[in-house]
């Protein structure tokens, strides 16, 4: 799977706090026409994100329900932006298990675009550590 | 919550020691081949000189040792051959194999795949109390599950006879120069990474994940679309997380008075049918009461007010 | 229209979990139009006790999800966000109910049970709490017109 550097990039302006270069480089992503495969960077992200939260074999559900509960009572309007049972369920699918088949893309990318964020952010990471982050990520884009 | 790996210099199960590290990686050729001699070919000179990877290997594993026509024959001509002429290099492989007990159902000389492939079949030869020297180990990677395990075993019983050293000692398990113990026990392997070959299993279901995960985010994907949304869930993420705290939800009074207006909405419905549907919930729910009752009592810490 | 006995029978059969109690119980209601506002009153009294003397949205939002999490080996069971809002009206929240009968109904029931088990209520103190609910669904009543 095709990946660009900009794409990584810009993904990586946002996990590290530079809001305005993310959305800067978005812009340029999508005037050239390259913002396709975005969503598949993002997901990678999410995949990374989500094993690195719940660890190597998959938390249970309980633990996935207070998380989404967790990022949803953390931030103002939060509750109303995350639907949580459509949000636990792609956390899930993400750790291999049910099926989110009868949501609709533009949810699941939507999830993935507000909690991925929130993961990375929960872990502190320093520059070093959101480059391998990345890395890893890009690993999965690439395999 | 990160799974960093362990700063605090632990050792671990798993860990490899440099010497095992190398005989793991060795790939000198008495792997199954006969030695490969000296080139300098004088015995005394052999001994005065560092011996081979090969010799340090079974001198760790307790092997036999390269039997006198098997040795290094001193003079010998050609630096990659065994001076025994009168023998083949499958005879003289097989009567290595013999002495460590290996099948000797391979007459030629063995590849590094075909040989790797017969140990783990063999049994296995126990020399000393350290799986990363067993012969298995030295060849394949990652190591068999009885070494994995037996790793294991021997570091809990490491740890059992630490924790009964004398504490007052102050080399306890557990304590430190500060005095202080470890926030959790040295035992607890929960959070540490999975072995080895449990690595690779969980790197390919990994990758399905994602596969079976991206395929249904591209769902209906509309990338004129995409520039927008992605701009918006920005916006609201970076709003999110620059929000000074304790800056969040408002804190409300709880009404004091337990009277509840009238004009409680009853869900756009008529009294009537609420209360079917109440008794509906709670004849459908009733047989998860007990259930319920068994999960809510004893996680009541958890959902109890304690986060609130 | 009133909260006969019966209704109240019923509710304590149920949060004891004892099914055939319930069974029976829903055999003897005649007059279905109080068991609601029993209910109803049940649960905003009991989450007041709970969540006094104040509360935040996020206090909301995260019991539920403890709830829920706690449950969590029946993800249908409760809806969350049904949960949600009706803990927040119960706590005086101004918003507009957004979900249907059934699942305020079933939310209701399945908070009151664990917001009973937060109190750690004993039998005796379940009895007067279901007093008081009795007392102030009459009132709610007393301003309804019946359908009955």
């Amino acid at each position: 799977m095709a990946v660009t550097d900009d794409q990584i990039a810009a993904l990586h302006a946002q996990l590290s706090g530079s809001h305005d270069e993310h959305r800067r480089l978005i812009a340029e992503l999508d005037s050239r026409g390259a913002l396709a495969g975005y969503t598949a960077v993002v997901t990678a992200a999410f995949i990374e994100a989500v094993d690195r939260r719940f660890g190597p074999h998959g938390a249970d559900d309980a633990a996935v329900i207070e998380f989404v509960g967790d990022v949803r009572s953390r931030f103002p309007g939060a509750d109303d932006e995350i639907d949580p049972v459509a949000a636990e369920r792609v956390v899930r699918k993400a750790l291999g298990r049910g099926s989110i088949s009868d949501l609709d893309g533009a949810t699941i990318r939507r999830i993935e675009a507000l909690l991925l964020p929130v993961l990375v952010a929960d872990e502190h990471l320093n520059d070093q550590e959101l480059d391998q982050f990345l890395a890893a990520a890009r690993k999965l884009l690439e395999s | 919550m990160t799974t960093r790996i362990d700063g605090a210099g632990n050792s671990r199960p798993g860990d490899r020691s440099p010497s095992a590290s190398a005989e793991r990686h060795d790939k000198s050729p008495e792997h199954g081949r006969a030695e490969r001699p000296d080139r300098a070919g004088a015995r005394d000179r052999q001994r005065a000189e560092p011996r081979t990877r090969g010799d340090v290997a079974r001198a760790v594993r307790g092997d036999p040792p390269i039997r006198p026509r098997d040795a290094v024959a001193p003079n010998a001509r050609d630096g990659g051959n065994d001076r025994q002429p009168d023998r083949t290099r499958g005879e003289r492989a097989a009567d290595v194999k013999r002495d460590r007990g290996e099948p000797e159902h391979l007459a030629e000389t063995r590849s590094r795949s075909e040989f790797a492939k017969d140990t783990r079949a063999a049994q296995p030869v126990r020399h000393r109390e350290t799986p990363a020297h067993s012969q298995k180990s030295a060849d394949a990677w990652p190591p068999p599950k009885a070494d994995q395990n037996r790793a294991r075993a021997l570091y809990q019983e490491y740890l059992a006879d630490a924790k009964a050293a004398d504490a007052s000692s102050g080399w306890g398990q557990g304590r430190n120069i500060a005095d202080a113990k470890p926030d959790r026990s040295p035992a607890n392997i929960d959070d540490l990474p999975p072995p080895g070959d449990k690595l690779v299993e969980l790197e390919t279901t990994k990758k399905s994940r994602f596969a079976d995960l991206l395929h249904e985010a591209e769902k209906e994907e509309n990338l004129d679309g995409l520039h927008d949304a992605v701009e918006k869930y920005s916006n609201t993420v970076q709003e999110w997380l620059t929000a000074r705290p304790p800056e969040g939800h408002a804190e409300q009074p709880v009404p004091t008075s337990p009277y509840i207006a009238p004009s409680v909405p009853e869900h756009g419905v008529d009294a009537g049918n609420a209360a079917t549907a109440v008794m509906v919930a709670g004849i459908a729910t009733t047989h998860l009461v007990r259930w319920m009752n068994d999960r809510l009592k004893h996680g009541k810490g958890d959902h109890d007010g304690s986060n609130r | 229209m009133a909260v006969t006995d019966e209704h109240v029978a019923f509710l304590r059969s149920y949060l004891r979990g004892d099914e055939e109690a319930v069974t029976r119980s829903w055999e003897r209601i005649e007059s279905r139009a109080g068991l609601a506002a029993l209910v109803h009153a049940a649960f905003v009294i009991s989450a007041r006790q709970k969540f006094a003397p104040t509360w935040t949205r996020a206090d909301a939002i995260r019991y539920v999800a403890n709830v829920r999490a706690l449950l969590s080996e029946r993800l249908d069971v409760l809806d969350p966000r049904a949960a949600e809002q009706e803990l927040r009206l119960a706590l005086g929240d101004k918003a507009e109910s957004g979900h249907s009968a059934a699942s305020a109904a079933a939310a209701q029931l399945i908070m009151l049970n664990a917001l009973l088990v937060s109190l750690d209520l004993d039998e005796v103190a379940v009895d007067d709490l279901l007093r008081q609910a009795r007392e102030v669904a009459e009132r709610i009543l007393a301003g309804q017109p019946s359908p009955d």
